[in-house]
């Protein structure tokens, strides 16, 4: 199929939901105005654009952003239909696309407001249990005897889920936002600890050798040898973990938090207001998606020498 | 000084309940400035015994002693050069050296350190890359770099555990010859062990050559040959070629014997 072909068959759905959106007779009540949702509808467009432009043209078809755009488009035109047009749904429970986008133009400054918040506690939470995690794996993997007495106690810490004891954690701490960091740091720090001790104990025999043979001290030896070792390994278990703490975050902001993407959400649903709560979630996929984006781009500039 | 002696050299390890004997009663003597090669088929304990050398293990008899005395540990006397990652591949080419440098001769400042690591890499061929990482050179442009480390070192002696192993025939020859000339020049001499399976190698590098079979050291042959040994005469060439032959004979001796 040629791209230009590809290309009109993918615009037939947004312009059959456009269509939808602006002239089908509308049978919900409570529908809130459409300009958000055809903004969003804009966004989406621009996006798939844009992967269209960046792919590598000769050995990227442009399948895959199609198919993923004519999934979104899909979604998008049968969510309208049971919701506004043909008014299938629970008209609570599954609030119209409509609704949901019109809440980034209701309380855009909300949202920001509680994704900073997030966002604060995540940094926190994972910079220190991330630094801590590797400066201790570090001193861990190299030391015998600090490996044999923290090995053992790692791997019965690592498996245990922070979001087990998040709830304990926030009834303990003196404020929620003190637990909610805990839980991150807690949640980072065991496997990226265990990770970075498996990783100096399984070094390159000859990159061992050759780093004895020039007598580094202890200190040279840790900053100037393991750590550049350990780090693609760290920074590539990085996603893994970023999203793990993002879970946790909003798991433990579920419960007894003022502010927060996970506090949105909840709170949305307390008050029934389900428009809200899908935003919310949206947003946090948004947030995520960046967020991953960004250790992708800081993964290889970290790592130039790989 | 610079003078190697193992004497009565006994290496053995635990390996699943059993003790696997690597060195038996191994005894040898390298002169101060000597380029030593010890060959000998794969398993026969060369590694091992470079690896005694370097401190990086310890014999479980005997004694092994540079310039007199007992070796206790890795150290900046001496310098190494493996088959492969002997180079720190998150350091570039200049830092690797650098960082050698930095290591064996204290209190040079940061722009001596530098201009010391050019002036080596020079010395390989290998500045024009010196701002590359290891991934991004040839086996052979790896080896010239750590080459240049180990002599940067400034080190009395050089230990190389089939340094050029994994490398083609043409290259191999390049740094064959590299070698020569940077190791046996009067103003450089220094104190090599060689380690190889290469007779070829070792008898166009070698002052001597001494030949391992299960542990221990069964013969030596000196090559009494001049340098540089890329271009000998007709006499001395057909000399290399003889010692090569008799070389061979060993191994392929021990090979029968194997059999039998």
């Amino acid at each position: 199929m040629t791209l230009r072909r590809r290309f009109v068959l993918v615009h037939i759905l947004p312009i059959v939901l456009i269509g939808l959106v602006l002239f089908a007779p509308k049978a919900r009540p409570g529908l809130r105005p459409c300009g958000a949702l055809l903004a969003a509808a804009g966004v989406i467009e621009l996006l798939f654009l844009a992967a269209l432009a960046r792919r590598k043209r000769a050995v990227e078809p442009a399948t895959a952003p199609c198919d993923t755009v004519t999934l979104v488009w899909a979604l998008l035109t049968g969510w309208e239909l049971a919701t506004s047009v043909l008014h299938l749904a629970h008209p609570v429970l599954v609030p119209a696309p409509e609704n949901v986008f019109d809440t980034f133009r209701e309380q855009p400054l909300v949202l920001l407001r509680n994704i900073a918040s997030s966002l604060e506690l995540l940094a926190i939470g994972f910079s220190i249990g991330l630094a801590l995690a590797v400066l201790l794996g570090l001193f861990a993997g190299w030391i015998p005897r600090l490996r044999a007495f923290a090995y053992p106690i790692a791997n019965v810490m690592a498996p245990i889920p922070a979001v087990v004891i998040s709830p304990y954690l926030v009834s303990l701490m003196p404020s929620f936002r003190s637990a909610s960091a805990l839980v991150i740091v807690l949640g980072v720090f065991w496997p990226t600890f265990l990770g970075t001790i498996n990783r100096v104990t399984s070094i390159e025999p000859q990159i061992l050798d050759s780093a004895r043979m020039l007598q580094p001290d202890n200190r040279t030896m840790i900053f100037s040898i393991l750590l550049p070792y350990v780090l693609p390994g760290v920074i590539s278990g990085l996603k893994v973990s970023m999203t793990t703490s993002l879970l946790m975050l909003n798991f433990a902001e579920l419960m007894g938090a003022t502010s927060g993407m996970g506090y949105y959400v909840q709170n949305s649903i307390t008050y029934a207001n389900y428009a809200h709560a899908v935003a919310g979630i949206i947003v946090i996929g948004v947030v995520v998606t960046v967020l991953n984006a960004l250790i992708t781009k800081f993964q290889k500039f970290a790592i130039r020498w790989h | 000084m610079n003078r190697i002696e193992c004497a009565h050299v006994t290496y053995s390890y635990e390996a699943h309940s059993r003790r696997e004997t690597v060195l038996h009663d191994l005894s040898f003597t390298a002169a101060d400035g000597e380029f030593l090669c010890i060959v000998g088929q794969s398993g026969c304990g060369k590694t091992t015994l470079l690896r005694l050398l370097a401190g990086l293990a310890f014999p479980n008899g005997g004694a092994v002693r540079v310039g007199g005395a007992p070796v206790t540990g890795p150290g900046t006397d001496r310098a190494i050069v493996f088959q492969n990652y002997t180079l720190f591949p998150w350091m570039s080419a200049r830092k690797n050296v650098m960082f050698g440098i930095a290591q064996a001769r204290k209190g040079l400042s940061k722009a001596e350190t530098a201009a010391l690591a050019d002036e080596y890499l020079e010395k390989v061929d290998m500045l024009r890359a010196a701002d590359k990482y290891p991934y991004q050179l040839s086996g052979g442009m790896r080896q010239r770099v750590a080459l240049a480390r180990s002599l940067a070192m400034d080190t009395g002696i050089l230990l190389l555990d089939e340094p050029f192993g994994a490398l083609d025939a043409r290259i191999r020859g390049e740094l064959q010859r590299l070698l020569e000339t940077l190791c046996t020049g009067e103003k450089q001499k220094k104190t090599v062990i060689f380690v190889t399976h290469d007779i070829h190698e070792a008898v166009f590098l070698a002052d001597r050559v001494l030949y391992m079979a299960d542990g221990r050291i069964v013969r030596e042959l000196p090559v009494d040959l001049p340098r540089p040994r890329a271009d000998l005469c007709c006499a001395d060439a057909d000399r290399l070629c003889a010692a090569r032959r008799e070389l061979l004979g060993w191994f392929d001796r021990t090979e029968t014997e194997v059999q039998v």
